[in-house]
């Protein structure tokens, strides 16, 4: 699992690893049933508090990305599909907008934008795992 | 028991002509992380030294697991594992004569994981500490504060001037040592990314004044860039509640602004103002605009 | 002046503002000496004589000693410079020509404060030419860094050669029987030969010292004999190193500790000098034929060993306590926050140990070496008393002794040993007692009363030490119960065996101190009994400010 950690930003350590986190789960990288790192690890490999992890594993427990077993360890929700599908689309959307706007700003059009990922459908390969944005 | 790992109260220290700590009040809790934040020459190395009982209280008072330090330090200092800045260890001793010197003063000496750290930290046990690199000398008091699996682990400016290999293993034991229930770790820093990534809480010192303290959360989470568009141009910034530092021109101006988000926008509205745009602050940005402003 | 010199000048004088008055400090005892000299009615006579001769040539040589190393330290390293964009002529010719310009002024002055003092009328231009000289032809000996046994050799030979060169000037012939020969003078003039041999040694010396440090500068410098050893036994021990250590406590850790950072010197100096002593007995002793020398030479050796112990045990201490403040590259105020006694970095007070267990173990330390390095000391002489017994000669009327053998033994084995002691514990317990000004009105008391009825001085001088030592040690006592560091029942233990201690040895040597020495003796074992007394509050003093 990678997940990268920035500092010297401002945004909240325990809100980039479950956004990392989500996106992982979104884009198919971490599949229903694979388990997370415990905090202990995770938090060693990062170099942060172990409790920034436990905070972003419960508030994603709270949004049904991932459930806690009995037997200790965290893993991606089984039942995950409906909600995922909504964080799908909520990432989505965050990136298209981040396009448009760009577009905008460059002077391109909606139109010219819609022709332009047609095209990049076409000339890509068969979509993976890792279809980006 | 008591749940205050460190309680000092009205602290206040003076060498010569110079005030080296003002009234300093400062609460450790027990279990997490305590960052020290300040500039050089703040005060930090002093406040950590009246912990550890190497400074007596002018004024105010220190206690330490309950005791006070400079009464009791065997009490005390028994149970802190500390790196000093500059991380001294006698030049004449062996790594291993410093360990089997080291060790005789703490009971809970866990000699398994002295060895394993030493293998970890690649140190060669015949050599003569005078002789070792200046990363490899940090290795051996790092070694040596968490041999003893200390209740309290205080580090003075850990990873200044070391490579960012050797910060790892600093860092990386700070993570396992909060990682423990009920173990404590004091460090002073002004690399602020580093502090932002462990501290639960912290506390900036500035010309040994304490000018926040707070959990580390809490800290980010009121501080707020937030950029406002006037209806009218003005030259000089409007004044809005809670701001800090203002800067723009005409009809858009920046400003940092302290407290909650509601607050913010109310204060935006009554001022005919629109939130155009908004970022969260680094504890880096916090810290230079505190720092400046007092 | 260049801007750089300029600096340096400054920098120099800034950072030892107070140690150029040290000359001045340093001659107090010689004016106190020739002080007595105003009495003498005729004094043109007397100046003339040749004990006021040999007396001043003493007093001036330890002037330039003094003046000389002083101006040494207070200049520091070279090496300071070695990375200012500076030649190595100026560094060079800096360090020589102030230096040589500081002799000389500062001789020249303290010559003018005797003359003020007293009625003398000494030379000036030669003994000041003389000083200026000596100090050009040691500069090329202790400039650089590589301080091999060669150039050991090399200062012996210049010393002599300039202390040759010094005697003869004053009309002293080194032959036997012309010794003291009666055209015995001051200095008065400078000869054209004097000028001659002075541009002649300071332009070869300038030379070579520029030349030592350019070849220092660039690197270019042999590992002398000393560091060879040192890394041949440093590769060896390293070779051999024991596995792990097991201490039992703290304490027994913190004793290893001491001993192993300080006091392992004092044993050693006596048993490495004991050992040559005797090796050079034997072979002597075979050469010369001559049975009587195999007793007779390790039984002035051990006499020798024992100064010697008590010597590097007061440099030791003396070091100890200058090393910190004498290091050119820190900041003072730096230096002054981290400055502990007995050299003990911040390491060793980050242990929880507490400073009534550190002060134990730091004395047990102390005494074990001091202990064992007087006994070594004891053993030399006893086997050789043994040894002339077995060849039939009584040593003590070989050697010419006035007093019982066994006696002097015992005196010279027993002061040694406390002199040591309180030398080995001076930087953390004897000094800072003798710093309290409060210590001090007593004994400034007694010896004004005692000057003020016209009694000699130097018995008013021994008996104002004594006072203060008691003082100091009740003060402590009282201290160190208060705070209890120490029992009542450990602290009247201490005293009883001190006072046993100090009565065994007057009863011993009754006929041979006289009141002056019983004094001495009395003060020297309060001293001694001091440490018990007060390192636990130096400590303490130490490690919290």
């Amino acid at each position: 699992m990678q997940i990268h950690i920035q500092a010297q930003g401002g945004v909240p350590i325990y809100l980039q690893v479950m956004q990392q986190i989500k996106y992982l789960v979104a884009s198919g990288r971490l599949q229903p049933g694979d388990e997370l790192p415990s905090i202990r690890t995770l938090a060693e490999q990062l170099i942060v508090n172990p409790n920034t992890i436990a905070r972003a594993y419960r508030e994603l427990e709270t949004a049904g990305v991932v459930e806690k077993r009995r037997t200790a360890g965290t893993f991606v929700a089984e039942a995950g599909s409906p909600l995922a599908r909504k964080e799908r689309l909520k990432l989505l959307k965050q990136r298209v907008d981040q396009l448009l706007v760009e577009a905008f700003q460059m002077g391109f059009g909606l139109d010219e934008v819609l022709k332009f990922v047609e095209q990049s459908e076409l000339n890509s390969q068969p979509p993976g795992k890792d279809s980006k944005p | 028991m008591n749940d205050l790992v460190i309680d000092i109260k009205n602290l206040s220290r003076r060498f010569g002509d110079k005030q080296a700590l003002q009234d300093v009040t400062l609460r450790v809790p027990r279990g997490g992380v305590f960052g020290l934040i300040g500039s050089n020459g703040a005060g930090k190395t002093t406040l950590i030294k009246h912990v550890l009982g190497s400074h007596y209280a002018q004024s105010g008072s220190v206690s330490v697991f309950g005791f006070d330090p400079v009464a009791d330090p065997v009490e005390v200092l028994g149970r802190i594992g500390y790196m000093s800045e500059d991380r001294e260890v006698p030049g004449w001793m062996r790594v291993q004569e410093v360990i089997d010197f080291t060790r005789a003063f703490y009971p809970g000496w866990d000699s398994g994981y002295a060895s394993e750290l030493l293998e970890l930290f690649e140190l060669d046990p015949k050599q003569k500490t005078r002789s070792l690199s200046r990363g490899q000398t940090a290795r051996v008091c790092l070694l040596l504060a968490l041999a003893h699996r200390p209740e309290l682990l205080v580090l003075d400016e850990p990873s200044s001037g070391l490579d960012p290999v050797i910060r790892r293993d600093i860092l990386t034991a700070i993570v396992r040592t909060t990682a423990d229930e009920g173990r404590t770790v004091l460090f002073s820093s002004h690399l602020l990314d580093e502090v932002q990534r462990l501290a639960d809480r912290v506390a900036i010192l500035n010309c040994g004044r304490i000018i926040l303290s707070d959990e580390l959360d809490t800290v980010l989470d009121s501080f707020h860039r937030v950029t406002l568009r006037f209806d009218g141009s003005s030259d000089l910034a409007p004044s809005l509640v809670g701001a800090i530092e203002s800067k723009g021109h005409g009809h858009e101006w920046t400003y940092v602004y302290r407290g909650d988000r509601e607050q913010l926008i109310r204060a935006a509205k009554s001022l005919n103002a629109q939130i155009v745009h908004e970022v969260p602050l680094s504890l880096d940005d916090i810290f230079v605009c505190n720092v400046q402003r007092s | 002046m260049q801007p750089m010199i300029k600096a340096l000048t400054w920098e120099y004088f800034a950072r030892n503002r107070w140690m150029l008055l040290f000359p001045i400090l340093a001659n107090v005892p010689a004016c106190l000496i020739l002080l007595p000299l105003k009495g003498i009615s005729d004094i043109d006579s007397f100046m003339a004589s040749r004990e006021l001769i040999a007396i001043y040539l003493v007093l001036f040589l330890c002037l330039v000693l003094i003046v000389g190393f002083g101006v040494l330290v207070t200049q520091g390293s070279l090496s300071r410079l070695y990375l200012l964009p500076i030649s190595t002529l100026k560094i060079a010719s800096f360090y020589y020509w102030t230096g040589a310009l500081l002799v000389a002024v500062q001789v020249a002055a303290m010559l003018y404060l005797w003359k003020a003092l007293l009625p003398i009328d000494w030379p000036i231009a030669g003994p000041v030419l003389f000083a200026v000289v000596c100090w050009g032809a040691l500069q090329p000996v202790v400039r650089g860094v590589s301080h091999s046994l060669w150039w050991v050799v090399a200062a012996l030979a210049i010393v002599s050669g300039l202390f040759y060169w010094l005697l003869l000037r004053h009309g002293i012939q080194l032959r036997p029987g012309a010794m003291m020969s009666p055209d015995i003078h001051y200095w008065s003039m400078i000869s054209l030969a004097d000028v001659t041999i002075s541009t002649t040694i300071l332009s070869i010396s300038y030379a070579l010292t520029i030349l030592r440090v350019h070849l220092d500068r660039s690197g270019r410098r042999k590992m002398s004999l000393l560091e060879r050893i040192e890394l041949v036994s440093e590769s060896l021990q390293t070779r051999f190193a024991s596995g792990s250590r097991q201490f039992r406590s703290p304490m027994e850790s913190i004793a290893w500790y001491n001993f192993r950072a300080g006091n392992i010197v004092i044993p050693m100096i006596s048993i490495v000098m004991v050992a040559f002593v005797w090796l050079f007995a034997v072979i002597g002793s075979s050469i010369a034929r001559d049975a009587a020398l195999l007793c007779a030479i390790p039984f002035a050796g051990t006499n020798l060993a024992g100064m010697l112990l008590v010597l590097t045990t007061l440099l030791w201490a003396a070091i100890g306590r200058m090393e910190q403040s004498l290091s050119p590259n820190k900041a003072l105020d730096q230096d002054l926050k981290n400055r502990t006694p007995l050299g003990i970095s911040e390491f060793l007070y980050m242990l929880p140990i507490s400073a009534t267990d550190i002060a134990r173990a730091s004395l047990r330390s102390s005494a074990l070496a001091c202990g064992v390095g007087s006994g070594v000391l004891l053993l030399s002489f006893v086997f050789a008393g043994a040894l002339g017994w077995l060849l039939g000669t009584d040593l003590g009327t070989t050697v010419g002794l006035k007093i019982a053998y066994w006696k002097y033994v015992l005196a010279v084995v027993s002061y040694s040993l406390m002199m040591s002691f309180v030398f080995s514990n001076s930087a953390i317990s004897v000094v800072p007692s003798l710093l309290r000004i409060d210590h001090w009105i007593w004994p400034m008391l007694v010896m004004a009363v005692l000057l003020a009825i016209r009694t000699p001085l130097d018995f008013s001088l021994s008996a104002g030490l004594c006072v203060f030592a008691l003082v100091a040690l009740i003060y402590s006592t009282i201290r160190s119960v208060i705070d209890r560091d120490a029992s009542v029942g450990t602290a009247s233990l201490i005293w009883l065996v001190g006072i046993a201690f100090a009565v065994g040895l007057m009863a011993l040597l009754r006929n041979e101190l006289g009141p002056v020495g019983m004094l001495l003796t009395g003060s020297l074992v309060g001293l001694a009994m001091l440490p018990f007394f007060s390192t636990t509050a130096g400590l303490c003093r130490a490690r919290t400010t």
